[in-house]
């Protein structure tokens, strides 16, 4: 019984995508962490007053969220490769800079960042300024101010929406090896199913599964989201 | 004891765009005043109060507490104060009470009360909480310490928000018409612990447009008229015998 379960071809299927599944973690996981404080700088220097700050940050947030996913990774990759010769080979870096798994979550900061930035600046724009004026009024610090009224708050504002951007970041990850080389048998779910695609043609079985791994991977996301969401949220209960 | 004023403020001048909304307007509390700023909507009296603690940074006039001027100097924007901890000292000394309570919505009563002490004035919790619990027993909402400002009425809020302003220990309170966003049934209880400071020789400066508060708490009061003190004295005098027409005027409103 147990042995025609195990042998079963969806069983079968779910076993042969679980380690490419964990090279679209490793991006994501990866890209998360370093792509969330990022996008806070931008939004704190699009929303700062000072244009030399604001502009920059402006620009690059319209350049990144103004372009497709897929041409960043082309353009990043080409980059990094005419830079070879003159920088990454001298410095001995190129074995890693060139790497997909330096680049794959390289780009996905960048673009997430532009995108969670746009999210964290609508939230502060919308920030209750009667309770920053409260702050101030009590004689706090720009920094104080921040801590106490501006960063709950924004983060409170803008969680559903960067849930959003956290689950699509992760579905972004199925583009990175459409655009970069894989290197030995580092695929990821895209790629293994598209590999065992063209031995059967059995589109349900590979995609399915594949798509069965992002599901899962999204469900945890809302969950943990969900927790969060909760607790910043416990004064509203 | 020196007879330095707590407050010495001097001829404020304040425009927003091409409009001058204060012209010159002066204003002296020594301790213990109880000092009611009254007038019309857009008389300025709201926008004079926050230049106080340079909520709004006046283009002239001057600043002193404790006979200490805060300095300022021009920019090509306007003027700045020269240095941001004399701006933070002042603040941190002469609290403010909001008309819309600007609580911190996500904070409980009791981190409302003393989150200022702790960041600011570096109290340690302990500290902070003890202060915090005295000042929220002392206008009656201390059983209230771990709700959340949702939970309370808006009079229970604006409580808060005045234990929030005296954890602070400050020399002086500014109120920026704290009743007018309430409902009728609610203005009392503030107006009472507002009272109840006043007889206690707390420092005030009131905007508002209750005129019994005016008449009978404060010892002093200024009416201001388009940007300008029409009239200022003893609130007694000044409501039974208004010099100026302006003043018999809004009174007899």
């Amino acid at each position: 019984m147990i042995d025609a379960i195990m042998n079963s071809a969806i069983i079968q299927e779910i076993i042969l995508l679980a380690k490419p599944a964990l090279f679209n973690a490793y991006f994501a996981l990866a890209s998360i962490p370093i792509g969330f404080p990022f996008a806070i700088f931008l939004a704190l220097g699009k929303f700062s007053t000072n244009k030399w700050i604001s502009l920059p940050a402006r620009a690059f947030i319209y350049a990144f969220r103004g372009s497709p996913l897929f041409i960043q990774f082309f353009m990043f990759y080409a980059l990094m490769l005419s830079l070879n010769k003159v920088l990454w080979k001298p410095w001995g870096i190129d074995e890693w800079v060139l790497h997909p798994l330096f680049i794959g979550p390289f780009v996905l900061i960048l673009n997430t960042g532009a995108y969670a930035a746009e999210i964290f600046y609508g939230a502060l724009r919308t920030i209750p300024k009667g309770e920053v004026e409260a702050a101030k009024a009590m004689g706090m610090s720009k920094s104080q101010v921040f801590k106490t009224v501006t960063w709950p708050n924004m983060l409170r504002l803008s969680w559903p929406a960067y849930t959003n951007e956290m689950v699509f970041l992760f579905h972004s990850t199925s583009l990175v090896y459409f655009t970069l080389p894989v290197i030995n048998e580092q695929k990821d779910l895209m790629n293994k199913a598209g590999e065992l695609f063209e031995k059967d043609y059995n589109i349900y079985l590979h995609f399915g599964v594949a798509g069965l791994y992002f599901l899962i991977a999204s469900l945890i996301i809302f969950y943990l989201s969900e927790l969060m969401r909760r607790r910043l949220n416990r004064h509203l209960a | 004891m020196s007879n330095t004023p707590i407050l010495e403020i001097t001829n404020i001048h304040k425009r927003f765009g091409d409009l001058e909304v204060l012209h010159g307007i002066s204003l002296t509390a020594e301790k213990g005043d109880v000092i009611s700023l009254i007038g019309s909507s857009g008389s300025g009296k709201s926008t004079f109060l926050r230049c106080i603690n340079l909520l709004e940074m006046p283009e002239q006039g001057e600043i002193a507490l404790d006979g200490k001027n805060i300095d300022f100097k021009n920019i090509k924007s306007g003027r700045i104060a020269t240095d941001e901890n004399q701006v933070k000292n002042l603040r941190s000394r002469i609290s403010m009470v909001f008309q819309q309570f600007n609580l911190w919505s996500h904070l409980t009563i009791l981190q409302n009360v003393t989150e200022a002490p702790m960041r600011v004035q570096g109290l340690s919790r302990a500290e902070a909480e003890e202060i915090g619990m005295a000042f929220l027993e002392k206008v009656g909402i201390a059983q209230k310490a771990d709700s959340y400002p949702s939970s309370l009425s808006g009079g229970q809020q604006q409580r808060v928000a005045i234990a929030r302003a005296l954890a602070m220990r400050p020399e002086a309170i500014l109120f920026d018409e704290p009743t007018s966003a309430l409902d009728p049934e609610l203005v009392g209880e503030v107006l009472g612990v507002m009272r109840k400071l006043a007889e206690e020789g707390t420092t005030m400066i009131v905007v508002t447009h209750e005129m019994d508060f005016a008449r009978d708490v404060s010892n002093k009061a200024l009416f201001l008229h388009q940007g300008k003190i029409e009239e200022s004295g003893v609130p007694l005098e000044m409501f039974n015998s208004p010099k100026t027409e302006r003043l018999q005027q809004f009174l007899s409103n």
